[in-house]
């Protein structure tokens, strides 16, 4: 399993056994080109053939960017979405959100052309995408020729899924009222956290779920699911870039072995996550928190002299969103009691020993 | 090729081109330039006479109107000129109390998204309402030569209007949903 970011945004790239890869979410390198496909390239694994499923947990801009690319290259991939995007109003949104109106930077945008492949592929071969709800499953094999492996939703529930249409309904514009731009929701209802298991080993990708007060909702609400898994995971890829708002307690109480392996990517725009409090409190959780790149880069674009003198008087302060995209890469022999492998490529970093 | 005007400037020399610092204009009328309308060395976005909102159609294809070369020489020896050295787009990410934060994508060259933290006071008073999150706005740092031969350095930031949504806008987008949901069995 590697998790890749920033970048610009974060990717998950799982090797299911027996040739069987998913991609979970996409980040760029600042070339432009997919980390996922990238990646997969190196390692001579052919996404047109080995990607099994595309799944875009949610559609903010710093899960998403690239994914046009991932799903164009993935071809036999199923292509997965929250069920909450099915929802008429999110469509309208998608569909009223012209392409020329966004920013080019914008994951709505980002999801329009995802929209436009999907609406080709089935005009090529009836090929639908996959709609991803609390409890679905989203890819599985069984146990005959190859370790068993099953990938599950944990969420959106039925409510998440009303307060997600909910949301975008009040994004549609109404006649004579200006457009806007479409950004991130919070809280994210329409977020799909997964459960993968091959063989005996399982992994919790946390999204970017959060904790909420509604007890159908949010990390309340997987854990109350009928459908909740009932094995414990040995890694999980810690929700919302480590922020406050998606830690809850009971979750790691639940579903996670002991010291178990916490990955994430950090979120490097506006207020920087994880904060020196979040890794701390990670840190008391277990002891085996990685960080795939600092979560505020300090590096600076240079450029002629009179626009530096005139960026200098004009801001603040300026400096490159995302600092350089790191990759933790954790390997385990299926079948086996090996322990996992942890392998970090810079400026990925354990926390734990940078924050003691 | 690099553009010749900017290749013979002597960057590590300013004062060689008599050049004069303009801190934090927002603003292409905060400059003292009242341009008539788009021409050859005005962007359309640097524009200050040019409206905010553009049309709903307007496409990058929009080609410029093509002036008689006479009205153009006429136009550049009454006008100041525009030599336009950094452009981005830029997004709202965060609104504090007086400034806010920008992401900034780079329209000049190719490169990596920046942050910047800008003062919301150099916002044209105008503009200040649209200061959302989620705002696209545009930054541009230019040359102005000025009709006296004196040349002024000036940051530019101009905020996007969108246009209002229109019934039929809104009805296409619903028929456009309707049809996937209808092609997925999303109903």
């Amino acid at each position: 399993m590697s998790l890749i970011g920033p970048g610009y945004g974060e990717s998950i790239i799982i090797h299911l056994a027996a040739g069987d890869w998913i991609v979970v979410d996409s980040s760029v390198e600042r070339s432009g080109a997919a980390s996922a496909l990238t990646y997969l390239n190196q390692i001579a694994v052919d996404p047109a053939s080995a990607v099994r499923a595309v799944v875009a947990s949610h559609w903010d801009d710093d899960h998403v960017r690239g994914l046009s690319q991932v799903v164009a290259a993935c071809e036999l991939a199923d292509v997965v979405l929250s069920a909450a995007l099915s929802r008429r109003e999110f469509q309208i949104l998608l569909e009223a959100a012209e392409p020329r109106s966004m920013s080019s930077a914008s994951g709505l945008r980002e999801m329009y052309d995802v929209h436009s492949i999907l609406d080709a592929r089935w005009a090529e071969r009836c090929a639908e995408p996959i709609l991803a709800a609390e409890g679905d499953p989203i890819w599985e094999r069984d146990g005959s020729d190859a370790p068993r492996c099953r990938v599950q939703a944990l969420a959106p529930s039925a409510t998440a899924i009303i307060h997600a249409q909910e949301a975008f309904a009040r994004e549609i514009g109404i006649v004579g009222a200006p457009k806007r731009v479409f950004r991130r929701f919070r809280p994210n209802h329409a977020s799909v956290p997964l459960w993968v298991t091959v063989g005996d080993d399982h992994i919790l990708l946390g999204a970017d779920l959060e904790r909420l007060p509604d007890e159908s909702v949010g990390w309340r609400g997987v854990l109350n699911a009928p459908s909740r898994p009932n094995a414990r995971a040995a890694i999980l890829k810690v929700p919302h870039h480590g922020g406050e708002s998606g830690d809850h307690l009971p979750m790691w109480e639940e579903l996670l072995l002991e010291e178990p392996i916490a990955i994430l990517t950090p979120f490097a725009r506006g207020r920087p996550l994880p904060t020196l409090q979040d890794k701390q409190r990670l840190c008391r959780r277990t002891m085996c928190v990685f960080v795939s790149a600092n979560e505020r880069s300090r590096s600076r674009r240079r450029r002629s002299g009179p626009v530096e003198r005139q960026i200098r008087q004009t801001v603040r302060g300026m400096r490159v969103i995302e600092p350089p995209g790191g990759h933790i890469r954790l390997r385990r022999r299926i079948g086996t009691s090996d322990p996992w492998s942890v392998e970090l490529f810079p400026p990925a970093y354990h926390a734990c020993a940078a924050t003691h | 090729m690099t553009h010749p005007r900017r290749r013979d400037l002597r960057l590590d020399a300013p004062d060689s081109i008599g050049e004069t610092i303009e801190p934090r204009i927002s603003d292409g009328a905060a400059a003292g330039l009242r341009l008539p309308g788009d021409g050859p060395d005005v962007p359309r976005h640097l524009d200050p006479a040019a409206p905010t909102d553009p049309p709903a159609d307007k496409t990058d294809a929009d080609a410029p109107t093509v002036l008689p070369l006479a009205l153009l020489e006429h136009q550049n020896a009454t006008r100041p000129r525009l030599d336009e050295l950094q452009r981005w787009e830029g997004v709202v990410e965060e609104v504090r109390e007086k400034t806010f934060l920008g992401r900034l994508i780079d329209q000049t060259a190719d490169g990596p998204d920046e942050i910047a933290e800008f003062d919301i006071e150099d916002v044209s008073p105008g503009d200040r309402e649209l200061v959302r999150e989620g705002a696209i706005f545009y930054w541009s740092i230019v040359y102005i030569d000025g009709l006296d031969g004196r040349r002024t350095r000036s940051s530019i930031l101009r905020f996007r209007r969108l246009p209002a949504w229109t019934d039929q806008e809104l009805g296409e987008a619903a028929e456009r949903a309707d049809a996937r949901l209808r092609r997925f069995n999303w109903d």
